[in-house]
């Protein structure tokens, strides 16, 4: 049986390499200066030199190009055969490299490959280290022809030209160049020389600042220039175990509901990626993270860092770096952290629900609304044995008053986090009691009447009762101030769904409706409550006087009213009810 | 949270959606209140298909029932003024939601077999495909005790010619369903034959493998291998968050740590886990759940253990004396809450599939512990 071999139409391949594996065609410039750093390395390996890479731009009215240049190690031609004939074949992989792999940033064969996103040839001259009698030309078309030849004029040192003309559709121009030797080159170690028309463009690299701790002006200037915001404070990350280095840098505005902190990452002092969200932790979106790491490894494209056992573990040590940060914070500068927290409670209020060390340090510092003004949890704490929380703002909002009335304290803990914050608060205070309230657990604690105030209302209680028994609600009278609010109506969060679902029945099939009446009837809710206020002076008059159809009326309307207080949508029966009871009453009104 | 504005609902609604959370559920239902309130079909229909994600995220089943039940009818009414109210999540769900349905010994047979009906019809309807009809149909004979034709429908599920469609699960949760059902049917060698590739990097998903890990842990101790199971454990433990509600996948472990008498561990998923049984009505996760509690109890009876500190909210298990659970007074309670579903199961299957099942398993179960006492 004869084998074959498969065909490949290399155009079609190059065009879908070059569309799909990267997001934009001017990643070629990052994959040659890639290229050129790890030929460098690679010659580093074998002698001492002074390296360098220079990109030459030229662009007139005709035409454009660029000339890429670096001394590295080269290519005989042999490797030109083999690494850029041949897709997918690398010199910084397999068998043929006989130096740590782990050196180079790229390594999958097909970063050539983006030059075809901006020109239809790619011109090589390169002169090998390790064979400087040959000097190589190869030219690599478009339509998936190449040729290689030895050019008998020697090149004038060891190295690779790389000779592009660049398209006419492609917008490249030489600020664009700029931008994008500054994006990917700043930081890399080797001196890189950019000329535009030949004119030098004193292009300025620099290192990471955290290479000087103490330099925090530089660190802070390179915040601006990473994240365009400005940061008054910031901490190194340093992970040598992972050789991984970096600053992070605290916002010093309100963040946004749903904002992600972000990272900008950079590989052997390559960037590969500029705004990775998923490497600081949940909680950290107040932050923004760059690192430089030897430990962690980009993709194929190189556009992106490849998530796998090493991501993980640096993730995990950034946030443990993280935490060790806020508390010594916490312990060195108190007034700074008071100030951070007072900006970035929402993330720090999540970091403290799931890390007790840390809550220790830093719950005390959150401040909170209450009937007895805004208070920080650790005045609140200080001078009441028991926290009386509602997990509702608007909850908060109807019991305020009465609380305040009352001179009881209760505290509004209805945003973000807080639910789960103040659950965790028992494990924090345990010679505390903390107690989630709600409206209903108010109505309990509000002043019952006396022995006599009781039995002179007994009838005219049972009386409203009977009238609103149609909806499903218990009717209680106590007294509280302000004398203003005629009712309270509460309700357990099991009766507000169980209300909705009683609701959406009707919106069923009658199968569903089957399901939905089998699994309520298995349900026992708490029924909600009607509280009457006895020193309100309508519903003294109700207690008392409610033989007349208006008296019904009346009870409906105060309870509807009480409901809407309460945000609880009236259904469509409830409503067509509130509408006819208030056309009733301001009937009687006018007349 | 305060929410004033259509915007803002919106707005709201759009950052919570993939963020599964019991806080964010209840954000979600504070919106859906506020739609009623101000009579909002459109964020109506927004509030409601988050708020179903949330609660199936959070295994509250019966409330997410309910809630499909309208979701259902939404579809069917705004696909006849020719509007889009989220296809394709709701033809999705509908997976799940005929997954539970069985579950429940309240819903009687021909209540389960129309539903059944309606998810074929829909599926049809959306060029579902067969398989995924097979799929669910063959654990749905199962849970209905009608062995031979869900194995029926297992052969018919694994034809190579079926056709299948996007409603299918993912190829990793399909194996995941598969782990399962094996255990159920008691093939735990089949289950096992997934060792390797349930640790494995690529075995993933949103759920998956951190789900497949308690029912692997199962699937080794029955068939004796002690190692590999507490390797399963240690997974679930570490990848399972214990205060998430997951009686579906705690029972499996309960076995496990009844066997290997790890009594601390046994008492962290009581602890963590038997609200969400007394939340729901679903019978058959009870039923599982239960035995389990009483098998565990049951092994530490033998092993002489009479009491552990134990903490609970609920008033509805034993009654605690001073702090401290009664294992014997916990056996009696798990078998008498165990009984109570499974009878009702087996009344409303006509069939005493699932005694049976219990039965064997207990045998081997027995076996299975003595096996690990001699080591």
């Amino acid at each position: 049986m004869s084998q074959s071999v498969f065909q490949v139409n290399l155009e079609g391949i190059l065009r879908i390499l070059s569309e799909s594996l990267y997001s934009t065609p001017q990643v070629f410039l990052r994959e040659l200066i890639q290229n050129s750093s790890d030929a460098i390395t690679a010659r580093k390996q074998l002698e001492n030199f002074q390296p360098n890479i220079t990109i030459d731009f030229f662009e007139n009215d005709a035409k454009k190009g660029l000339i890429f240049k670096d001394n590295g190690i080269g290519l005989t031609k042999e490797e030109v055969e083999l690494f850029l004939s041949k897709i997918g074949a690398s010199s910084k992989s397999g068998k043929d490299v006989d130096m740590d792999r782990s050196s180079y940033i790229g390594q999958f064969g097909i970063g050539m490959l983006s030059c075809f996103m901006i020109s239809d040839e790619i011109i090589v001259r390169t002169k090998s280290v390790k064979n400087p009698q040959e000097s190589v030309k190869w030219v690599g078309k478009i339509d998936g022809t190449y040729h290689t030849e030895i050019v008998e004029e020697s090149f004038p040192e060891c190295g690779t030209k790389v000779i592009l003309t660049i398209r006419k559709d492609v917008e490249l121009t030489s600020e664009n160049i700029c931008e994008l030797v500054k994006e990917y080159a700043t930081y890399i170690p080797i001196p890189v020389k950019l000329n535009i028309n030949e004119v030098d463009q004193e292009f300025q690299q620099q290192s990471f600042s955290w290479n000087d701790q103490s330099n925090q002006v530089l660190a802070l200037q390179q915040g601006m220039d990473f994240f365009r915001e400005r940061f008054d404070l910031s901490f190194p990350i340093d992970l040598p175990e992972l050789e991984t280095y970096g600053k992070v840098y605290v916002l010093n505005r309100t963040t946004n509901f749903g904002e992600r902190g972000t990272a900008r990452v950079y590989i052997k002092n390559m960037l590969i990626v500029k705004e990775n969200a998923e490497l600081l932790p949940q909680w950290g979106f107040f932050l923004r993270l760059v690192i430089n790491s030897s430990h962690l490894g980009p993709t194929a494209s190189r556009e992106e860092v490849f998530k796998n056992s090493r991501w993980e573990d640096v993730k995990k040590a950034i946030e443990r770096q993280l935490k060790t940060h806020f508390i010594a914070l916490s312990a060195n500068h108190p007034q700074l952290m008071e100030s951070i927290v007072g900006h970035h409670y929402v993330a720090l209020k999540s970091l403290a629900i799931s890390d007790s060390d840390f809550a220790r340090i830093i719950v005390p510092l959150f401040r909170y609304e209450t009937s007895q003004g805004v208070l920080s949890l650790g005045e609140i704490v200080d001078k009441n044995n028991t926290l009386l929380y509602v997990d509702d703002v608007e909850e908060y909002q109807r019991i305020a008053p009465l609380a305040k009335a009352g001179d009881q304290l209760i505290i509004n803990a209805g945003y973000i986090h807080d639910h789960a914050l103040f659950e965790s608060l028992r494990g924090l205070y345990s010679n505390h009691v903390i107690q989630r309230i709600d409206a209903a657990f108010f109505g309990q604690s509000l002043k019952n009447l006396s022995f006599e105030e009781q039995a002179a209302v007994e009838i005219g209680e049972k009386v409203i009762q009977d009238f609103l028994e149609v909806y499903h609600c218990q009717v209680q009278v106590k007294q509280f101030e302000p004398s203003t609010i005629p009712a309270m109506f509460t309700v357990s969060e099991e009766a507000r769904k169980s209300k909705d679902q009683e609701n959406i029945k009707e919106d069923m099939d009658s199968l569903w409706s089957f399901f939905t009446e089998s699994i309520t009837a298995e349900q026992t809710v708490k029924p909600s409550v009607l509280v009457l206020n006895i020193q309100n002076s309508v519903v003294r008059k109700l207690l008392t006087e409610n033989k007349h159809r208006s008296s019904r009326i009346i009870a409906e309307t105060i309870l509807f009213n009480a409901m809407m207080q309460a945000n609880i949508p009236l259904n469509h029966a409830e409503q067509q009810q509130l509408n006819l009871n208030l056309n009733y009453l301001l009937e009687n009104l006018i007349r | 949270m305060k929410i004033e504005t259509e915007e803002q609902a919106k707005d709201i609604l759009s950052k919570i959606r993939w963020e599964h959370s019991s806080e964010n559920k209840r954000i979600a239902f504070q919106c859906l209140e506020f739609a009623l309130r101000i009579k909002s079909k459109s964020i109506e229909d927004l509030a409601r298909i988050n708020y179903f994600g949330h609660l199936i995220f959070l295994n509250e089943i019966d409330e997410a029932l309910i809630q499909y039940g309208w979701m259902l009818n939404r579809l069917k009414e705004t696909r006849e003024i020719g509007e889009d109210f989220n296809t394709f999540s709701v033809v999705w769900n509908f997976k799940w939601v005929i997954h539970q349905i069985p579950t429940f010994a309240s819903f009687p047979l021909d209540k389960v077999e129309a539903t059944l009906q309606q998810f074929k019809a829909l599926y049809a309807e959306y060029n579902g495909g067969e398989k995924v009809i097979h799929y669910f149909e063959m654990q749905l004979r199962l849970f209905l005790g009608d062995r031979k034709k869900s194995l029926e429908e297992y052969e018919k599920y694994q034809s190579p010619t079926i056709s299948t469609s996007i409603y299918d699960d993912c190829s990793v949760c399909q194996k995941d369903a598969l782990i399962e059902y094996f255990n159920h049917l008691g093939f735990y060698e089949k289950s096992r034959s997934f060792n390797s590739e349930v640790g494995a990097e690529n075995f993933t998903c949103s759920e998956v493998p951190q789900i497949t890990f308690p029912k692997m842990c199962f699937a080794n101790l029955m068939c004796g291998d002690f190692t590999s199971a507490a390797v399963f454990y240690k997974q679930t433990i570490d990848q399972l968050t214990l205060k998430d509600a997951h009686i579906d996948l705690y029972y499996y472990i309960l076995y496990y740590l009844g066997i290997s008498q790890d009594h601390q561990g046994g008492i962290a998923v009581l602890e963590a886990q038997l609200e969400a049984c007394f939340k729901t009505s679903a019978d058959y996760r009870k039923m599982n759940f239960y035995h389990a509690g009483f098998h565990m109890c049951s092994e530490w009876t033998k092993q002489g253990l009479q009491s552990v500190p134990f903490h609970l909210e609920s008033n509805d298990f034993v009654q605690l004396d001073n702090g401290k659970l009664d294992i014997r007074k916990a056996k009696e309670w798990f078998e008498t809450n165990f009984r109570l579903h499974l009878n009702r199961l087996n009344t409303r299957n006509g069939n005493n599939y699932w005694s049976e099942h219990f039965i064997e398993l207990e045998k081997q179960l027995i076996t299975i512990a003595d096996r690990f006492a001699q080591m």
